[in-house]
């Protein structure tokens, strides 16, 4: 089978757009802090995220390193078979509409709940779906350009959103740490590393490395530069909001609201609010195209963009009806949301691995013989 | 068939094997040996113009040889015709008993001795020898023969070398290219000079035949890019090419793109320092703008000027550039967007003075700014169009009724008249006036958005235009190159301008072949007194 | 198949808005048709278990009107409505505001002295939910009146009072520290904080005996009540128990580390009675709990740095070094005592813990603080307090010793 897409994409870039699906849900709906019961120990929950994290993000791209040009859908099928590999291939791709479904209706529950509260939901989520697609359908070399550009941006939004609102600060009200023993940890590291889950999105982007020798460092630069803005995320909103920051459904929001410089210059947090919409934007074209590559592999289709728009409407559809709230979709994303993608994810490179293992053994097995 | 004659009419020609035309075979493609049949061709081609010469001498002496002599009135130097064709032939053949000399010699004769003009060569092709004719050269055909000289002899009336109207600098030269083809291949040769500045030429247009040269730096520029541009420019069909304008909608990447992938500048430092980038320029006989391609985005923003002057005010009016581009592109949107949805992003006291402005303003402010966006446009039009005399007039007329009046009559809010005066001088900041227009029109369906969707509107259609500029490509170049993809090295001639010295590399995409273009260390130093200490002394004592 | 996808591409583009705009545009409010809230005051209504909200609302033509020219009209208008809850009573402000009101531009949320000693909780979720409030908002207690009442005062200075109540306000915080400034933010996390009681900002009003205009050519009235924003709102859990006064206040924000600036004055040391004050120009302090044989005490530190501003008396700080550290150690009295009166205050008459010492037992120790949590009520007015003041005169102003008048002997 042929790789669709024909671009290519340099590692900074996939560095970038790594990072930037990992930080869409911080930039608004945090929902490490919303899932810990004592706010103190956020950040120390991120650092054990992301130490957990880096051999997962490791492990995937070494896996698709042994495949040079095949995406995960593909190997798959060629480590397990047609048919193991294509019930695979779908769970992997329900992963990646799931997660497409949950950020479009995080940004327009976002939207509803602190900008414009009478506009219907389903105006800004078919936006960012029309949005996203037209990106997706200029390809992944497309999408990977922006995501560098959009990487930049939010990092200097948030690390703004940080330091502003510095008169606001208390950083006393980070402590005492680690009061509350083990269980006050588990919650948010599981939600953590339900989103570094979706760095399974590596399979489908090493094929297209204009040298995928470098894609480890990168996928590992990755997960450090999202820990530490999660880390950074974690001590402004302690020290600005205090036991009250798990309270926030927006708290980057929220923290943004807080700036207030010499009386004028405040009331800034539309900007954070667009950083967070592209960010977003790129995210969902990301998890779009590879929804589309996914499904054009799986069922050997020759071009994958005539899904976009298709899938496209799926997800706006879905996202609609899959949450009845706001409520839902937090309790989702801290909890099953988080559960079930740490269990594709594992299951994925458990089978992938334990299936690698199995043939090395055979054929090594077989070269002795022979 | 037609293929045949699409072939015959984009006949190209490359100026360093000029001369080597390929004759046409076919007996009617050819010219007569009868010199009556001839002129009667002639004639009958050009209807019988008043301005066609045909004037018939003979050589030799009486009767001689019939020797016909075509040219366009007010096409040719007449002067040069007369001393350099029909004074050798007339008079210097009087002496020679050339009655009894072979045709064949008469001819080697006439090319290589009678006719003194640099640029003569022999064609019996029927139609480009008419063709010939048509664009100024002067035909001489001996009876007798099929085969006629044609020789450059164009003299016509056009304009010097002026400054340049749409790109001014306050330093830098005062060169513009103007309507001559050969003027302008001139004024880059006088930059360039060196033989590795090659110049193609190829005819454009099936009735036109308008000239078009690209020209590049044999050795920096991409040779597959310009096998890429030779082949756009010969696969153009059309009757004529009258501006560069029309050329570029045929060989550009992304027709439908309201924003222009290919530069156009009517000035030969801004070619020429195109041209040692590796990129290539194509210019077009009978226009000053001359297309340059590959083009990125940047380029559109940036000025002749920020190279020649110092680096941090270069640097500094670079960004005032983009910031003005976002301003012309935003500014009335944003503020459709805050003030009619977003208001807790201003501070107070201004949102109650917005507030208090507005009282009895009868329109929302989404028609607010469309109309006054609208008036504006058309003010500016007008005075473009507008003889110079009436200038004072569509001032007063803009700056009293639409200006004062109409916030005096409550029809719309001072504010608004800042916005959209703000705008206005912002567009016209960008240096290029093709990407000017794009913003000004990027401009409506932008407020439409914001006035239905506020910011999130806007954010949508920016994500559009930014999704839409980085799939563009020109001639395989990212089009925001250096920005997405970000390129490194190029960075440091993007939105802001480093030292010459420390932009020591050419573009990463356009400048692969050759991609150094100054030797390291440049940067200049004083000389250090301790290691010459000569130097500090004599300085010193120099008075005494 | 390129031309035709960009066609329908940029049809779309070009449809979208149109479509956008039929289907009527949802949120948008243009800017003339919106009343903008600078204040807001939450109080008891008229019958039981109502609340009554009142709306200090901008009007914008009158400002640019007194921009121009004088004008008679006031810039603002007030407005109350009732309702069982606070957002039932902020929508049914729409019945009597011909333009929507909305709180996006509001400063202050204003509880009268009644509804806050019954208890503002049932209050304050709505200014948290509600995307409009900032968190930024001051909150302010009115002293002896309702809400609605201290909203009614002017100032002469600024022609919106929210704009002047705010800048008495932090010129005062800043300068005086005689008050606090309490933002929503901070009110909120001294409400759920554990061992840390909530303060708020304290307003009053005050009446001016009306005077005339001695040329009697300004048309505008004199405004006879003004505000006064001193002193501070002392709670307990969600009720308001007292009043701090000035020096209480300043003795707060002391163990807070928050004075900025002010005025100390003491006695000279060597005129008793006659003065000499001190500006402030720094502050810090630290607060460190400890917990011996299960009883807790803390420790405050403070540490001050100011300049001889005026003394009454001759005086020269080149003659008498001692006079110098006396003075330092009089202002350390002064500031001694200021912090005792409020730890008293808190102590024996409120038993409330605005000083948040619990939160700071709870700080440092973590697991002794779970057992201390329940009975705080009772340990807090037993609390060893340990005060240290440690302070220092750095400068004398322009001049370095006072200025000294030759003074004739009558008769």
């Amino acid at each position: 089978m042929t790789v669709l897409e024909g671009g290519k994409i340099s590692g900074r870039q996939f560095m970038s757009v790594l990072v930037v699906l990992r930080i869409v849900p911080l930039t608004l709906v945090f929902s490490l802090i919303n899932s810990i019961a004592h706010v103190q120990d956020t950040w120390i929950t991120v650092i054990i995220g992301t130490v957990i994290a880096i051999p997962i993000a490791v492990l995937i791209t070494k896996l698709s390193l042994r495949f040079p040009g095949k995406t995960i859908i593909e190997y798959s099928q060629s480590l397990l078979g047609p048919v193991m590999g294509k019930l695979l291939g779908l769970l992997i791709l329900w992963c990646f509409l799931c997660t497409s479904i949950d950020i479009t209706r995080g940004l327009g529950e976002a939207y509803v709940i602190a900008i414009m509260p009478e506009t219907p939901i389903l105006v800004f989520m078919s936006m960012l779906i029309f949005i996203s697609c037209y990106a997706a359908r200029s390809g992944l070399e497309v999408i990977c350009r922006l995501g560098e550009d959009v990487f930049y941006i939010v990092v200097f939004v948030l690390l703004l959103t940080y330091v502003l609102p510095y008169t606001a600060m208390r950083f006393e009200n980070l402590r005492p740490i680690l009061a509350w023993g083990a269980s006050n940890l588990v919650p948010p590291v599981i939600a953590n590393l339900g989103y570094y889950s979706q760095f399974l999105i590596i399979g489908m982007l090493v094929p297209y490395l204009n040298k995928p020798e470098d894609a480890t460092r990168y996928a590992v630069y990755a997960v450090l530069i999202s820990g530490a803005l999660m880390v950074l995320a974690a001590v402004a909103l302690v020290a600005v909001f205090g036991t009250t920051a798990s309270s926030w459904t927006l708290p980057l929001f929220s923290l943004a609201r807080m700036i207030s410089l010499g009386d004028f210059f405040e009331r800034i947090e539309a900007g954070v609010m667009a950083a967070w919409t592209v960010s977003t934007g790129i995210k969902l074209a990301l998890f779009l195209w590879a929804a589309s590559v996914a499904v054009a592999q799986l069922f050997n289709l020759k071009a994958f963009r005539h899904l976009l728009y298709p899938l496209g409407t799926i997800t706006v559809a879905a996202s609609l009806f899959f949450f009845e709230s706001m409520v839902e979709l937090e309790d989702y994303l801290a909890k099953a949301g988080a559960m079930v993608s740490i269990l594709v994810a594992g299951v994925t490179l458990l089978l992938l691995y334990a299936a690698l293992g199995i043939r090395m053994a055979i054929h090594r097995r077989k070269g002795g013989a022979g | 068939m037609l293929s045949k004659a699409l072939r015959r009419l984009l006949s190209r020609q490359r100026t360093d094997v000029a001369g080597k035309g390929q004759c046409a075979s076919s007996p009617d493609a050819v010219l007569s040996k009868r010199l009556r049949e001839n002129e009667a061709l002639i004639r009958d081609a050009f209807g019988n113009s008043p301005d066609l010469i045909v004037r018939e001498i003979r050589f030799g002496v009486s009767p001689g040889i019939a020797v016909l002599v075509v040219h366009i009135d007010g096409l040719v130097n007449t002067a040069l015709v007369s001393e350099g064709i029909i004074k050798p032939i007339g008079i210097i053949s009087e002496i020679l008993e050339s009655e009894r000399l072979p045709l064949a010699q008469v001819q080697d004769m006439l090319k290589n001795r009678l006719i003194l003009l640099s640029d003569a060569k022999q064609v019996s092709d029927k139609a480009g020898f008419l063709n010939d004719i048509a664009a100024g050269k002067c035909g001489i055909i001996v009876d007798g023969s099929s085969e006629a000289f044609v020789c450059d002899v164009r003299g016509f009336e056009k304009r010097g070398v002026e400054e340049p109207q749409s790109e001014v600098v306050i330093r830098g030269s005062r060169e513009g290219f103007s309507e001559t083809l050969r003027v302008n291949t001139s004024l880059l040769r006088r930059r360039i000079r060196d033989p590795r500045l090659w110049i193609e030429e190829f005819t454009v247009g099936r009735v036109s035949h308008t000239q078009v040269a690209i020209t590049y730096i044999k050795g920096i520029a991409d040779d597959k890019v310009v096998q890429e541009v030779r082949d756009r420019i010969t696969r153009i069909d059309v009757d004529s090419i009258q501006e560069s304008g029309e050329l570029e909608e045929y060989i550009e990447d992304e027709p439908l793109s309201p924003f222009p992938t290919i530069l156009r500048t009517e000035r030969p430092d801004r070619v020429a320092g195109a041209l040692f980038e590796g990129r290539i320029a194509i210019l077009t006989d009978g226009t000053p703008f001359v297309l340059i391609a590959p083009a990125t985005f940047l380029m559109f923003l940036t000025s002749p000027e920020d190279y020649y002057e110092r680096f941090f005010i270069a640097s500094a009016v670079r960004l005032l550039r983009f910031v003005s581009f976002f301003i012309a592109l935003l500014l009335p949107a944003l503020y459709v967007a805050v003030t009619t949805f977003h208001q807790e992003m201003l501070p107070t006291s201004l949102v109650l003075a917005i507030a208090a402005q507005r009282e009895g303003v009868p329109f929302p402010a989404v028609f607010e700014a469309l109309l006054m966006e609208v008036a504006f446009e058309i003010l500016r039009e007008a005075a473009v169009r507008l003889p110079k005399i009436y200038g004072p007039a569509i001032s007063i007329v803009g700056v009293l009724i639409l200006g004062e009046a109409a916030v005096r009559a409550g029809l719309v809010s001072s504010a608004m008249i800042i916005v959209v005066a703000l705008t206005a001088i912002a567009s016209f900041v960008t240096p290029i006036f093709s990407l000017s227009i794009a913003v000004r029109l990027l401009r409506f369906p932008i407020i439409l958005l914001a006035g239905t969707l506020g910011l999130f509107g806007v954010v949508f259609g920016m994500s559009g235009a930014a999704i839409h500029l980085s799939s563009l490509r020109s001639f395989g170049v990212p089009f925001l190159e250096p920005i997405a993809p970000v390129v490194l090295s190029d960075l440091k001639d993007a939105l802001i301008r480093l030292p010459w010295w420390a932009m020591d590399t050419r573009p990463k995409f356009t400048g692969e072949n050759d991609p150094r273009r100054e030797s390291r260390g440049l940067m200049p130093a004083v000389p250090n007194p301790q290691a010459d200490g000569t130097l500090g002394a004599k300085g010193k004592k120099g008075p005494r | 198949m390129r031309v035709r996808r960009c066609v329908r591409i940029t049809a779309l583009l070009a449809i979208i808005p149109v479509v956008l705009s039929m289907a009527g545009c949802w949120s948008r409010k243009e800017i003339e048709d919106i009343g903008f809230v600078l204040s807001i005051g939450v109080d008891h209504g008229a019958k039981e278990d109502e609340i009554m909200i009142t709306a200090h609302i901008a009007k914008p033509f009158a400002i640019s009107a007194g921009l121009s020219g004088a004008v008679d009209e006031k810039p603002f208008w007030q407005v109350s409505s009732t309702g069982r809850t606070v957002f039932e009573a902020w929508r049914n402000l729409r019945q009597q505001s011909p333009r929507r009101p909305l709180l996006h531009h509001s400063r202050f949320i204003v509880f009268g002295e009644e509804f806050a000693r019954d208890g503002i909780h049932e209050a304050m979720d709505f200014f948290f939910k509600e995307s409009e409030v900032r968190e930024t908002n001051v909150v302010v207690v009115a002293k002896g009146v309702k809400a609605s009442e201290i909203l009614w005062n002017e100032f002469e200075l600024e022609r919106m009072p929210a704009e002047g109540a705010l800048g008495i306000m932090k010129v005062a915080a800043q300068e005086l520290s005689t008050t606090v400034m309490i933002t929503l933010n901070e009110f909120l996390q001294m409400l759920e904080a554990e061992g840390h009681e909530a303060v708020a900002s304290r307003a009053e009003l005050v009446r001016r005996p009306p005077s005339e205009d001695p040329r009697g050519q300004l048309k505008r009235e004199t405004i006879s009540i003004s505000g006064r924003e001193t002193g501070a709102a002392a709670f307990k859990g969600d009720k308001l128990v007292g009043w701090l006064d000035k020096t209480q206040t300043r003795g707060l924000q002391w163990v807070k580390g928050k004075v900025r600036s002010g005025i100390i004055v003491i006695e000279q040391p060597e005129e008793e009675n006659k003065l000499a004050s001190i500006e402030l120009v720094r502050a810090d302090s630290t607060v460190t709990p400890g917990i011996s044989d299960g009883r807790p005490s803390v420790l405050i530190k403070v540490r001050a740095i100011g300049n001889l501003g005026e003394v009454q008396e001759d005086f020269d700080p080149m003659k008498s070094q001692e006079a110098w550290l006396s003075m330092e150690r009089r202002m350390a009295e002064v500031i001694r005592h200021e912090i005792e009166a409020a730890l008293n205050i808190a102590k024996y008459e409120f038993n409330s813990d605005i000083f948040g010492f619990g939160a700071e037992i709870q700080r440092k120790y973590p697991k002794e603080w779970t057992k201390l949590k329940d009975k705080w009520d009772e340990e807090f007015p037993k609390l060893d307090v340990e005060i240290e003041v440690e302070t220092s005169l750095r400068r004398s102003g322009l001049t370095r010793r006072s200025v000294q008048t030759v003074r004739k002997e009558e008769g």
